[in-house]
């Protein structure tokens, strides 16, 4: 079975395929946008016998410009599409087993589109769901 | 044995153990139930005595396609007899305490895709038991 660090570390290697991203499979102290950083959300064990399968379900949080920015929200709407070359979703989905690493994942879910404080700068931030089955 | 979780029992179908791919297993055993009511009963109650055995066993599984997965096992069988073993209480070996049920079913029905959307590809049987059902104590 995957260690937890591998599967995120493995989601961090996907999103790297989006050019101009940081990915982070940890949390940063400073975060530097535009990043995205990964956070283990559930796990489910034992969804198999014998250890056969278990479901975890991770968010991806993008921090994006600070509001004030023009593009912020043009930016974030391009990394929020289900297709294209910015799409987490598409880069996400681009290794479904993270070179063999688990059995399946799927994004699915786009969620908490708004504004959120770090460090006292304002920032955009979206957040991805994504279910994993290893 | 004491009371346990059912986390690791052993399933064995057509020769292949496919334990990790079930997410639930359940043999159902019953026997006919024969009246053998007659004039005169004891208080007017009805009587009975037990006929013929039978049995079916479930499966709940996690579908795969790969080269010794699910579908390689179900669909070739898929009108014929298999063998089954299911031992509960786990890969111990089996004792009076672990004991092991084996039978053969006919394989009457197979889903070969069973989901929804987004769902994790499952599929579901339920098989008749043919023949007799042997609970094995020891090896």
């Amino acid at each position: 079975m995957p260690s937890l660090s591998d599967i995120r570390t493995g989601l961090a290697t996907n999103l790297g395929n989006i050019t101009g991203l940081r990915t982070s499979a940890f949390v940063p102290d400073e975060p530097k946008p535009p990043i995205a950083i990964i956070f283990p959300d559930n796990i489910s064990f034992d969804t198999a016998f014998a250890r056969g399968l278990d479901t975890y379900t991770f968010s991806v949080q993008l921090i994006v410009s600070k509001v004030s920015d023009r593009n912020a929200q043009s930016n974030l709407d391009a990394y929020c599409n289900p297709d294209g070359d910015s799409s987490v979703k598409a880069a996400i989905e681009s290794d479904r087993t993270l070179g063999g690493l688990i059995q399946d994942l799927r994004v699915t879910e786009v969620r908490d589109y708004r504004a959120a404080t770090i460090n006292e700068n304002t920032y955009l931030t979206v957040t991805f769901v994504v279910t994993v089955y290893a | 044995m004491a009371k346990f979780v059912l986390t690791d029992p052993v399933i064995v179908f057509a020769g292949s153990t496919i334990t990790s791919s079930c997410a639930s297993v359940t043999v159902s055993l019953s026997a006919d139930d024969v009246e053998t009511t007659a004039f005169g009963v004891a208080g007017g109650y009805r009587t009975r005595i037990g006929g013929l055995k039978s049995g079916t066993v479930d499966f709940e599984m996690h579908q795969d396609f790969g080269a010794s997965g699910i579908d390689s096992l179900f669909f070739p069988n898929l009108g014929g007899t298999v063998a089954v073993k299911v031992r509960p209480g786990g890969t111990a070996a089996i004792s009076a305490t672990n004991p092991e049920y084996q039978f053969d079913v006919l394989v009457t029905e197979y889903a070969s895709v069973d989901g929804a959307v987004g769902d994790l590809a499952t599929t579901s049987v339920s098989l008749p038991i043919t023949g007799e059902v042997t609970r094995a104590t020891a090896a």
